[in-house]
C-alpha cells in the first residue's frame, strides 16, 4: 500500500496512555518524540504495544511551521 | 518464523485496516451461522462493540456491504451476510490456501527476500478509523496540489486534496480504486436541515448509530447510507450541545485536505 501523505516517519512506540475513548501514543523518531492521539479501537486493531516499530504519518497540509 | 496468519491477512488487499483478515472472516462466518451480531460476537469471543466495529470496517471497504444488519442499539437486531459477503468468505479461503503454498516455497529457502518483511510492507495498517474504498471520478490539477473527487456511495462523493507529487507517485487517474483514510478526530459534526454553509468540501448527512462517551471525548458513529458508517471523535461537550443521541440526524464535515489516499 502506498499513501498520499508526504510525511512518513519511522519510529518506535515508547509510551501508550489509554483513556476511555482515545489513547496517547508517544513515538520516538531518532531521539525526538512525536505524540499521537488515536482511538482505543485503533490501539486494539493494530495490537499496538511499547517497543513496536511504527510509522508516524502526517499530511503535509497539517504541519504548522514555527520559526 | 513464518507466520501464515500474518501472510493470509495481508494478502487480501483489503486496504489500510486489513478488514478481511482471518479474524474478521471468522466473524463474518459466525454472523452467517448465528444470524445476529450479538451471537456471532459471543461465538468468536469478541465484545458486541468490537464485532460491530469490525463488520462496519468491512462494509466500508467493500463496494457493497458484506453484512446487512440493524444498527439500532447496543444489543442490535438480526444480521445477514450478503451475497458479496459470502463471495468474500469464499475468496478469502481460496487465497489463504494459495498463500500457504507460496509460503511453503519461501520457507524452502528459494526466496531472495524475507517474505515476512515483504508481506508486512504490502499490508500496512493505519490507526485512521475511517477507511473507505472509493473510485476516483475526477481530478482537478493545480500547480502545487490536486483535488481528487471520489465516488463513495451513489449518494456520497468525497473530495481529497493531495500534492501533485502524491498524485504522480500513486499514479492516481480517474477510474482507479483507492482507499480514503480520515482520522476520526478530523471529522466535525453539525446539525440542521440545510447543508451547512461552511468551506469544508465534504458535508455528509447521516444518522447517529452509536455514541460512546468518555470523560472528555465522545465517539459518534454516523450511518451515512449505502451500508457505510463514518466515525467521529469530538468533545463530549460538543456532542451534548448538539443533542447527538442515537437516531439524531447530523452532518459530518471533513476538509478535503484532511483526507489521505492509499493505493494497493
Amino acid at each position: 500500500m502506498k499513501l498520499s501523505a508526504r510525511n512518513n516517519l519511522k519510529g518506535k512506540v515508547v509510551a501508550i496512555d489509554k483513556g476511555q475513548i482515545v489513547a496517547k501514543v508517544k513515538i520516538d523518531i531518532g531521539g525526538q518524540s512525536i505524540t499521537s492521539l488515536v482511538s482505543n479501537e485503533a490501539i486494539d486493531d493494530l495490537a499496538l504495544k511499547i517497543g513496536d516499530d511504527v510509522h508516524a504519518i502526517i499530511k503535509s497540509s497539517e504541519v504548522i511551521i514555527g520559526k | 518464523m513464518a507466520d501464515c496468519k500474518v501472510e493470509a491477512i495481508l494478502a487480501l488487499r483489503g486496504g489500510s485496516r486489513s478488514p478481511v483478515g482471518r479474524d474478521r472472516i471468522a466473524l463474518l462466518e459466525a454472523v452467517a451461522t448465528q444470524g445476529s451480531i450479538t451471537k456471532a460476537a459471543q461465538a468468536v469471543g469478541l465484545s458486541y462493540k468490537a464485532a460491530w466495529d469490525a463488520l462496519n470496517a468491512v462494509n466500508n471497504l467493500l463496494p457493497r456491504p458484506a453484512v446487512a444488519a440493524q444498527t439500532g442499539g447496543r444489543n442490535g437486531g438480526g444480521a445477514v451476510v450478503t451475497e458479496d459477503g459470502k463471495a468474500l468468505i469464499e475468496a478469502f479461503h481460496l487465497l489463504e490456501e494459495r498463500l500457504s503454498r507460496v509460503a511453503a516455497l519461501f520457507s524452502a529457502g528459494d526466496a531472495p527476500i524475507d517474505p515476512i518483511l515483504l508481506l508486512r510492507s504490502l499490508g500496512m495498517k493505519t490507526s485512521a478509523r475511517n477507511a473507505f474504498r472509493c473510485t476516483v471520478t475526477e481530478i482537478h490539477q493545480g500547480s502545487v496540489n490536486a483535488e481528487v473527487i471520489l465516488h463513495l456511495t451513489d449518494a456520497v462523493t468525497l473530495a481529497a486534496t493531495i500534492t501533485d507529487e502524491s498524485l504522480r507517485d500513486l499514479a492516481i487517474v480517474p477510474g482507479l480504486a483507492v482507499t480514503a483514510l480520515v482520522k476520526a478526530s478530523f471529522v466535525m459534526l453539525a446539525i440542521g436541515e440545510a447543508v451547512p454553509s461552511v468551506s469544508a468540501r465534504n458535508r455528509i448527512l447521516g444518522t447517529v448509530a452509536h455514541r460512546e462517551d468518555g470523560p472528555v471525548s465522545c465517539e459518534i458513529t454516523l450511518d451515512i447510507g449505502g451500508g457505510k458508517v463514518l466515525t467521529a471523535v469530538i468533545t463530549r461537550d460538543g456532542a451534548d450541545e448538539l443533542g447527538l443521541r442515537v437516531g439524531a440526524r447530523a452532518w459530518a464535515l471533513i476538509k478535503a485536505s484532511q483526507v489521505i489516499l492509499a493505493v494497493d
